[in-house]
């Protein structure tokens, strides 16, 4: 037996199938995964700006990071800004599935339908929609703040609230999407459980707390850990509406890794502000796994 | 015999035929390009180009100035996907220029310098050697409502200097009117607002070497006019819908800014048309010399990776170095070229409906545009930008900005 019949025998083409299944996945990762992230980690220790060969420098960008302020700043942003949207985002999106759950709720169809729109719609229109909505002239949250007799605010303006503003267009855009999700969640635990507990004299909240939400885990683990990577990672609001200012007051370190990379032509410092980015992402997904999941 | 001699002449009229078929065909070139420059280049210049070329089409790839940007950035770095000819903003043209992945322009364009202005082209030039023609250079003028300045009795004559257009500002106040328009967060919008006002003065953050000018008492006065300016002005994020409502419902005056900001107000505020003049830029003091400030506009490179350098030439040099070229880009969007001759063309002196008739273009020619040295600009804005936002809104002094603005820029370069 030659060679070539070797190769093409039956025994080689059943061991070599999963490979060659595998092979077009293999082919994509490395391309487009792989590579990419080694070669930033590369880029990462080195002083780069685009156009030029880039110049190695070891950790030298490492640890500029950690003396640089609006780094620091960009950081402090998105981890307060990611637990302040992520308690609400849970606690609302939970709020709607529960009422989208309810047994007696008509039109529930229709209701499941809008809760979803947020999110479909075109980023831009929603952003010009909320400087509409968050306007210091005439806009409609100081109209209804004059309804009620108080000072009107700027609402994206002032430092002090602009991030507050940013985290509440994030949240209209995603508490119906994740109200969905955990919907999903609900529709699979079984209704004999609930009345088991009504039976037993649980009521509403009871029956919620100690017996919907426990078997919910699973599901509401996975939006946490979703949402939390979709909160650290948050770029676009901030920067349609006031590109991380005023006064650095809504930087993300997304927004300072673009300005970085493609802005001021720093790509190495670029490349080493997202690997920082992924460990705490990783460490933040890793913590919030446990914690969420440890009965399981 | 026949038979060979007769395959031998079929060959050689098929090898001729090919070697035909280049000539035949057309060069195509690709352009990059946003805004009213596309438009104009769509509209006007390309059709005109091609006739004027028929060996060469353009092929026009129209998007956002930082979207094209990072493509450009990314084709340059990458080796692949480049342009033949792109637009580049000249306020973040400088890292390109040292780059070394653009066509040096100098030998080609040198014959024109003489015609162009002399602040566009220094902004052009890194290490002697020129890397972009210079295009638009969107200086300063003033727009304003005609109908708030008859409703109040207001000339706009009368506004000669900046303190006259505070005072007006100040009485507009009282009437609930706001004089004009700033941005906060500033952003790189607010920067280049103060950055147009300095200029305007002959001011620059750096010298033409590209060092921060120390203990510089024209920044910090025209930051200390900034903060007045405030007073009278509607201050919101640059692209607040309520900027144009304001124009619209007859509550904001003028708007002192960048003459492109005209193709803008006629877009998004198509029925103020007839309602709307334009005044020039007011001087700094009565005796001042009447000049104006440039916001930065752009400039058209070739990348060194585009196969094309021929033709792409050819297409820069009729877009940016010839009267028709520079008119199309006035015409679609007061896009004010660089290039001096251009200036005679009738395209510059038609009334526009707009502004009621008037001629906009008076309002440029009267001013003469000093020199703006942009390095690091990209970075600066930031800088200049966290300034002006801490003073308005945090009640820091003009001072203490400026120190910041110093201190920061200073870590820069």
């Amino acid at each position: 037996m030659n060679l070539i019949q070797k190769f093409f025998s039956h025994k080689t083409r059943r061991r070599a199938a999963p490979y060659l299944f595998l092979l077009p996945f293999i082919v994509l990762f490395t391309t487009f995964w792989a590579g990419p992230i080694i070669s930033s980690m590369y880029l990462s220790l080195t002083r780069w700006n685009g156009l030029r060969p880039p110049q190695f420098i070891g950790f030298e960008n490492y640890a500029r990071l950690f003396s640089d302020p609006v780094f620091q700043k960009a950081l402090q942003n998105t981890l307060i800004g990611a637990v302040v949207y992520d308690v609400l985002l849970v606690l609302m999106a939970l709020a709607l599935a529960l009422v989208l759950h309810l047994p007696f709720l008509r039109w529930k169809s229709f209701f499941r339908g809008v809760s979803i729109l947020p999110v479909t719609m075109s980023l831009a229109v929603v952003a010009f929609v909320f400087q509409l909505i968050y306007s210091a002239q005439g806009g409609l949250l100081n109209q209804l703040l004059g309804l009620v007799g108080a000072p009107p605010r700027n609402w994206l303006g002032d430092p002090n609230i602009a991030l507050g503003s940013i985290i509440g267009l994030r949240l209209w855009r995603a508490v119906g999407y994740y109200a969905i999700i955990l919907l999903a969640g609900l529709q699979n635990i079984p209704e004999e459980l609930s009345e088991a507990a009504w039976i037993d004299g649980a009521n509403w909240f009871q029956t919620t707390w100690h017996v919907t939400i426990p078997l919910l885990r699973p599901v509401l683990a996975f939006v946490i850990v979703t949402s939390t990577i979709w909160a650290l990672q948050l770029f676009d609001e901030p920067w349609l509406l006031t590109q991380g200012g005023p006064l650095d007051a809504t930087k993300t370190v997304v927004i300072y890794l673009y300005q970085n990379s493609f802005r001021f032509l720093t790509l190495g410092y670029g490349a080493a502000i997202s690997y920082i980015l992924t460990l705490v992402i990783i460490a933040i997904s890793v913590i919030q796994l446990r914690l969420t999941m440890t009965r399981d | 015999m026949l038979r060979r001699l007769v395959v031998i002449l079929v060959a050689c009229t098929l090898i001729a035929a090919g070697a035909a078929m280049p000539a035949l065909a057309r060069e195509k070139i690709t352009v990059w390009a946003w805004g009213e420059a596309a438009i104009a280049i769509q509209e006007q210049i390309k059709p005109d180009f091609e006739k004027l070329y028929p060996d060469i089409e353009v092929e026009l790839v129209q998007m956002g100035p930082w979207d094209l940007m990072d493509k450009l950035l990314i084709s340059i770095a990458s080796g692949v996907g480049a342009p033949d000819v792109s637009e580049v903003l000249r306020r973040a043209f400088s890292p390109y220029a040292e780059s070394g992945g653009l066509v040096d322009l100098t030998e080609l364009a040198s014959k024109y310098e003489n015609d162009v202005l002399p602040a566009a082209w220094a902004q052009s030039v890194f290490d002697g050697k020129l890397y972009g023609a210079p295009g638009d250079t969107n200086p300063g003028w003033v727009m304003y409502n005609k109908e708030i300045f008859d409703q109040y009795g207001l000339d706009p004559e009368a506004i000669v200097t900046w303190q006259d257009f505070l005072e007006v500002g100040q009485k507009l106040k009282e009437q609930g009117v706001y004089m004009t328009q700033l941005s906060i967060p500033a952003g790189s919008w607010g920067a280049n607002h103060y950055t147009l006002f300095l200029n305007s003065r002959g001011g620059n953050l750096f010298t033409p070497e590209g060092q921060v000018i120390r203990n510089n008492e024209l920044a910090l006065d025209t930051l200390r006019f900034y903060n007045e300016l405030k007073e009278v002005a509607l201050a919101l994020p640059q692209n607040d819908p309520a900027i144009w409502t304001a124009w619209k419902e007859g509550r904001l005056a003028t708007m002192a800014h960048n003459a492109g900001q005209a193709a803008v107000l006629k877009q998004l505020a198509p029925e103020l048309s007839g309602k709307i003049r334009v005044m020039p830029w007011p001087l700094w003091a009565p005796n001042a010399p009447a000049t104006t400030g440039q916001w930065g506009g752009a400039n058209w490179v070739i990348p060194e990776a585009s196969t094309k350098k021929e033709a792409a030439w050819k297409f820069i040099e009729y877009m940016t170095f010839t009267k028709e070229g520079a008119a199309a880009m006035w015409s679609a969007g007061q896009l004010m070229p660089s290039y001096i001759p251009a200036l005679e063309t009738p395209a510059f002196y038609e009334p526009d409906p707009f502004f009621g008739g008037q001629v906009p273009f008076d309002a440029i020619r009267a001013r003469e545009i000093p020199p703006l040295y942009q390095y690091e600009w990209i970075r600066a804005e930031e800088i200049i930008g966290n300034a002006i936002d801490a003073m308005f809104l945090q009640g820091v002094s003009p001072e203490q900005a400026w120190n910041m603005i110093e201190s920061n820029l200073a870590r820069l370069r």
